[in-house]
């Protein structure tokens, strides 16, 4: 592959991206016809524009070396020379593949999802806005571009989670998303920031090569890779940010699979992959690391397992899974992470678009379990699908999940028993919480809570398409990465790990497996009769307090509202009413007074007389002409 | 050439008499006129002190008589246009820039 | 400077005439002979010029201001039509007035006597050439900028008399 295509790959989308915001611009303006012209070929070109940068991927897959890079001198401020550039190594070759593969997809999806919706030429543009940007995230080679496309592409969530800015709770959920994600992005910035200072370059070679001289000094060298994290912290929905992930759930259901499941969350862990030289230059960071991976698991496990929203499960289960990745990073396998993250991109984003399905069929904005139930008959291909997903998420064997989660697991196993012991708990619960969900929506008896349960219906092939793409590879992308096919994923990549590579071990294997089948037997013990929500409830009556915590999330937002938000709007309105009105209004009004006494009192010398001004110029010239003489 | 300076000065002083004191608006033009005339005869008499063969003091004088001729005929069209607005020419009466 | 007594003589001559009739244009209560007596004032300031070997000066000072501006003063006074008859007020700031000019004079003449000035230098025989060709060789700038403040002097009177009907 030549490097000039190299640019195409992000530059298409963008492109493409741009038409359509033109388009979207003019619509309202567009005779009828013009109008439906546009409506009509806005979803091939969309898909069009991530087709193209998806094939170059592929392309780039069989691209020897380290593959194309292009650079040019993109400005330069004193010291500081920025370059625009773009390279498509192994890493980035299987990002770019989840995310150009995955962003076709949902574009594909969203044609029929989207149809007749207000602002459907919007949306489509937001959407391959956000691809061209997360593409430029993947490609880029120099700390620079990567934050400009981080940053990029954390506005478009923002536009796209805000996408139904007229319901209140989407437009708040949005703002939560961009700020919450900026406060790690904080921490990323200062990082960039202590790089140049420290090493005088932002690209990822010579920053590395220069880190691994030393040149960042002892401190530095433990706080960069740290602040690194931070970002990661925040746009994979780690703890203790995890909490706008949730909230995102708002948007669009495609979008919800292409940036909160398959691409943008896992910016996060790309960044720490990308990064993984700095990371593996201070162990303690990489225990930090591995320590919210898997506390972030454990705990988004423990509350997927009683949401009722199925988005809002789906949500938690990624904060989970991106946990389980993280912690892989942590314990310095990143090839296992970034394996799971492959796998993990495909069968989360077929769990999305399936609920995306049901919630379309249904005419809600968003369905719970109390909602529907027992839809497989009706959905067949969107329930079947939905449950080879499941079964990938839950590490049952031969399904993709069961092949990265038994890296991670292998990876953990010399050196972290206790981090392993968290992650196989929370695979235990993954496996429970997702049949749980498939069991209530797509088995036992049908139901429908707002209507008759006929309406339901199979979405149209547009739709069916990519859910069975998406079915196809949950079954094998975990063969990528597998060890009797030699690993092809993992020399793609070309990740150098900092722990001593763990084997698969038999017993390892069949306690994972174990587990998982254990939580869907136990799934279909509570759920798989005849009567799954009194189950539900007899559950909850159960567990009592324990559930309240899981329900309610760990209570994290009403202890961030108190603890953080409460503290600093009181200190907002302070400054508002307080110090504004009173201490600044109140200057500049004093000062309006003094001016207006001021202006009365000199007032008195405007006569109107000629005469006057004249009198006073020619005084006035005497003086100056004295105290002139007398100067000089 | 100290007989040069006192007349533009003695003049200079009349004008500025004459600019303090009158009260009619065609007057006030004339005194500035003979400001203006005792400053171009110091131009005209250091003409020949500094750089004569460049002339530069006459050169000024030119400039000053021909924006002297712009000013009477802006100043006398302001005139006509107060007088058709308040029915006089005595600056003394014309004063509705009071603040 | 002044090369010969009788030039001095002479210069002193319309010396006098030029204050006398400032004088009597500045103090006098009527209009008409106000601008009369400024007429005698601008040629008596032009004969100063010829003797001060500005003779192209003193040419335009004749045309401009005596051909010119006086003129232009005589039709404004017919067009505001006052003054011939009665006498004009005077203002009550004659004291002030003749402070200030007195200053103003006082400084100036002793400013004249104090000064430290440079032999005078021998001016080029034909003026008129001479200008003709500095006007637009060095001092191309300064006749450009005439043009232009001609130009707006022009406009700006139309202007203001027209009034609003343009």
């Amino acid at each position: 592959m030549s490097d000039a295509l190299l640019v195409l790959m992000p530059f298409t989308t963008l492109g493409v991206a741009v038409v359509l915001l033109l388009a979207a611009a003019l619509h309202t303006r567009l005779g009828p016809e013009y109008r439906a012209f546009v409506d009509r070929w806005t979803g091939p070109l969309s898909v069009f524009g991530v087709a193209v940068p998806f094939l170059l991927a592929l392309v780039g897959v069989f691209s020897t070396g380290s593959g194309p890079r292009v650079e040019a001198l993109w400005f330069s401020v004193g010291d500081l020379d920025v370059f625009f550039g773009l390279r498509l190594d192994g890493l980035a070759t299987v990002m770019a593949i989840v995310v150009a593969g995955v962003s076709l997809l949902v574009h594909l999806f969203s044609i029929g999802y989207m149809k007749g919706e207000h602002g459907y030429v919007l949306y489509f543009a937001e959407l391959s806005l956000f691809s061209s940007a997360m593409l430029l995230l993947v490609l880029a080679s120099n700390f620079f571009l990567l934050f400009m496309a981080w940053e990029l592409v954390g506005a478009t969530s923002y536009l796209l989670i805000s996408f139904y800015y007229y319901r209140p709770a989407a437009a708040s959920a949005g703002k939560k998303a961009f700020l919450t994600t900026r406060l790690g992005d904080l921490g990323f910035l200062i990082a960039i920031f202590a790089i140049f200072f420290h090493l005088g370059t932002l690209r990822f070679d010579e920053v590395f090569e220069a880190a691994e001289a030393g040149m960042l000094g002892a401190g530095w060298e433990v706080a960069v890779p740290l602040l690194i994290f931070a970002g990661a912290v925040g746009k994979s929905a780690q703890l203790p940010l995890s909490v706008w992930l949730p909230d995102a759930m708002e948007g669009p259901t495609p979008v919800s699979a292409l940036i909160h499941a398959a691409t943008m969350v896992a910016a996060g862990v790309y960044l720490v992959a990308r990064t993984f030289p700095l990371f593996e230059l201070a162990p303690a960071a990489l225990t930090v690391v591995a320590w919210v991976g898997a506390l972030t698991a454990l705990v988004a496990a423990t509350i997927a397992v009683s949401q009722r929203d199925i988005k809002r499960v789906l949500a938690y289960s990624t904060i989970s899974q991106l946990g389980f990745m993280v912690t892989a990073l942590g314990a310095g396998v990143p090839e296992a992470g970034m394996f799971h993250l492959f796998t993990h991109a495909w069968f989360k984003a077929l769990l999305f678009l399936g609920a995306g399905s049901v919630i379309h069929a249904s005419g809600l904005h968003a369905v719970s379990i109390d909602d529907v139930g027992g839809l497989v008959k009706r959905m067949p291909i969107t329930a079947w699908t939905f449950v080879l997903a499941g079964l990938a998420l839950a590490g049952i064997p031969p399904f993709a999940g069961f092949w990265s989660k038994e890296e991670i697991f292998a990876g953990l196993l010399a050196e972290e028993p206790v981090l392993l012991g968290v992650l196989l708990v929370a695979s235990f619960l993954t496996a429970f919480y997702i049949f749980r969900l498939i069991f209530l929506v797509f088995f036992g008896p049908e139901r429908f809570a707002h209507g008759e349960v006929s309406r339901f219906h199979e979405s149209p092939t547009l739709m069916g398409i990519p859910l069975l793409v998406l079915g196809v590879m949950s079954v094998l992308a975990g063969f990528a990465g597998v060890s009797f096919l030699g690993f092809p994923l993992q020399d793609l990549m070309d990740l150098e790990p900092a722990a001593e590579e763990g084997h698969v071990t038999l017993w390892l294997l069949a306690l994972a497996t174990g587990l998982g089948v254990a939580g869907v037997a136990l799934a279909w013990w509570q759920y798989g009769g005849d009567r799954p929500l009194e189950a539900d409830v007899a559950l909850r009556r159960n567990l009592g307090p324990l559930y309240q915590v899981s329900e309610n999330a760990y209570y994290l937002d009403p202890i961030y509202d108190r603890t953080l938000i409460g503290p600093f709007l009181s200190a907002a309105g302070f400054l508002a009413f307080s110090v504004d009105n009173g201490l600044i209004d109140g200057a500049v009004n004093g000062f309006a007074r003094l001016t207006q006494g001021l202006g009365a009192l000199f007032r008195r010398a405007q006569t109107g007389l000629v005469r006057d001004y004249v009198t006073g110029m020619a005084v006035g010239s005497i003086i100056l002409a004295a105290v002139l003489w007398r100067v000089l | 050439m100290t007989l040069v300076l006192v007349f533009s000065g003695l003049l200079f002083a009349i004008g500025t008499y004459g600019v303090l004191t009158r009260r009619n608006a065609i007057t006030l033009l004339i005194s500035v006129e003979i400001l203006m005339n005792a400053a171009n005869l110091n131009f005209v008499a250091f003409s020949r002190l500094w750089e004569p063969e460049l002339m530069t003091g006459q050169v000024f004088a030119l400039v000053g008589i021909s924006i002297a001729a712009c000013e009477a005929a802006v100043g006398l069209a302001l005139i006509l246009a107060i007088f058709r607005r308040f029915g006089t020419t005595d600056v003394g009466r014309i004063d509705f820039l009071r603040g | 400077m002044l090369d010969s007594d009788v030039q001095i003589a002479l210069f002193a001559v319309f010396g006098g005439i030029a204050v006398l009739a400032a004088l009597a244009a500045v103090l006098t209560r009527y209009l008409m002979r106000s601008i009369v007596a400024f007429g005698a004032f601008l040629t008596a300031i032009a004969g100063q010029f010829y003797l001060l070997a500005a003779d192209f000066v003193a040419l335009i000072q004749i045309f401009v201001y005596v051909g010119g501006v006086v003129v232009l003063i005589l039709f404004a006074l017919m067009l505001s039509a006052v003054g011939q008859k009665h006498p004009l007020a005077v203002s009550e700031h004659r004291g002030l007035g003749a402070v200030v000019a007195y200053a103003v004079g006082g400084w100036l003449v002793w400013a004249a006597f104090g000064a430290d000035l440079p032999e005078a230098g021998e001016v080029p025989g034909e003026t008129v050439a001479f200008l003709g060709r500095a006007f637009l060789d060095q001092q191309l700038v300064a006749f450009e900028v005439i043009g232009i403040i001609l130009l707006a002097a022009v406009v700006a009177a139309l202007v203001i008399v027209r009034g609003e009907r343009l």
